[in-house]
């Protein structure tokens, strides 16, 4: 979707500010909100894809206006209530109202965090066919814009690149995250010149690259 | 991982070749590093990591992201001005020198290798460790000098 998360090459926000010395949380509530985040991923109620949708779809304002965890926070509330797990009711009164909770498919015990985080969320899949675009290739981003999820950022569609690696099949997000299936993909590492994405005034010496699914691809000359 | 890269030829061109298992083996593995990859700074080219859709970003390794690297300032302007983002670091580099800005928009994530800094040789893989920053590895930093570590 064309959403505010997109952010690459939009103006007005500002200087980076890196603080100096900066702990992993800043309040008790973030580290609640993680791991509660976390939590609720591993249910596998929905997948990561789809929490990357759900923030991506929280109302423009509320995205850029909340700091990051809040971000989360809210965006969990919704996956929440969407899937039938917490009503608007218990949100707001912040107690379960349910007679008989809404079952979910797994439970993370305090105990299996270490291992579950340990094993990760591989999304490399065989291949099921052979990859359309080789090392070297010149291809264009497609000028597409789905009002689902993607992972093809705005500031590329439209524009050439060059296949600079090829990483294999994995899993598609534009499809994972609304429960289409893996739908593995090739992926590949395409990078652009500066000038090709930003116009003439922008840095000769720049290079920036995506990491982009076949379908966002097509050949160019 | 980038101390060894400095001090253990071997291991440095592993580490270009197979990423994952290069790190690994030092024990570096799990949820958002299933898919590493190392990019090496040379004097001609300097890498820079982001994520302009999320904040994507190596947990196992760097743990997890600062907040500038999930705000807006740093996701807008890491593509489209890399000069300025080092500049807003500190870091000012010759203008030859190409920056190369991977944006992390699947499941691979990057980790850059700095340069080692000059004065260094002969230095143990442990003394060269306290050279390496968390910046340095985003591409936001330069590794520390020996000067700059003892200060």
């Amino acid at each position: 979707m064309n959403g505010v998360h997109d952010m690459g090459g939009q103006h007005g926000f500002g200087p980076v500010r890196p603080e100096r010395d900066e702990p992993v949380f800043h309040a008790e509530w973030e580290r609640r909100a993680f791991a509660l985040t976390l939590a609720m991923g591993a249910t596998g109620t929905w997948n990561l894809d789809g929490s990357r949708f759900a923030r991506e779809s929280l109302p423009p304002v509320t995205y850029l206006s909340s700091s990051y965890y809040e971000g989360w926070l809210a965006a969990l509330e919704r996956q929440l209530v969407e899937h039938g797990l917490v009503g608007e009711d218990e949100l707001a009164t912040g107690r379960p109202l349910a007679e008989h909770p809404a079952p979910v498919a797994r439970t993370l015990d305090a105990a299996d965090v270490p291992a579950t985080l340990g094993r990760g969320g591989p999304t490399v899949r065989d291949a099921r066919r052979p990859a359309r675009f080789a090392q070297g290739d010149r291809v264009r981003a497609r000028n597409i814009h789905p009002a689902t999820h993607t992972r093809l950022p705005r500031y590329v569609r439209g524009h050439v690149g060059t296949v600079e690696r090829v990483h294999g099949c994995h899993v598609f997000p534009d499809a994972h995250a609304h429960g289409l299936g893996e739908d593995p993909q090739w992926l590949y590492t395409v990078r652009f010149d500066a000038r090709e994405l930003w116009g003439v005034d922008a840095d000769a010496t720049s290079r920036v690259s995506v990491d982009a699914f076949e379908p966002y691809l097509e050949p160019a000359p | 991982m980038v101390a060894k890269s400095w001090a253990d030829p071997e291991y440095r061109r592993w580490l270009f070749e197979d990423s994952g298992a290069a790190i690994a083996s030092l024990g570096y593995t799990g949820r958002q590093g299933e898919n590493l990859l190392a990019v090496e700074n040379t004097p001609k080219v300097h890498n820079l990591v982001v994520c302009t859709l999320c904040s994507c970003y190596p947990w196992p390794v760097l743990g997890l992201p600062p907040v500038w690297y999930k705000a807006a300032p740093y996701r807008s302007r890491a593509v489209a001005d890399p000069r300025g983002v080092l500049r807003d670091f500190g870091v000012e580099l010759p203008e030859e020198t190409e920056i190369r800005v991977w944006d992390s928009t699947a499941e691979l994530r990057y980790l850059v290798v700095p340069m080692r800094p000059d004065g260094t040789d002969g230095w143990s893989e442990d003394r060269l460790a306290g050279l390496v920053t968390r910046d340095a590895m985003i591409g936001t930093g330069l590794a520390l000098s020996p000067a700059e570590a003892a200060a």
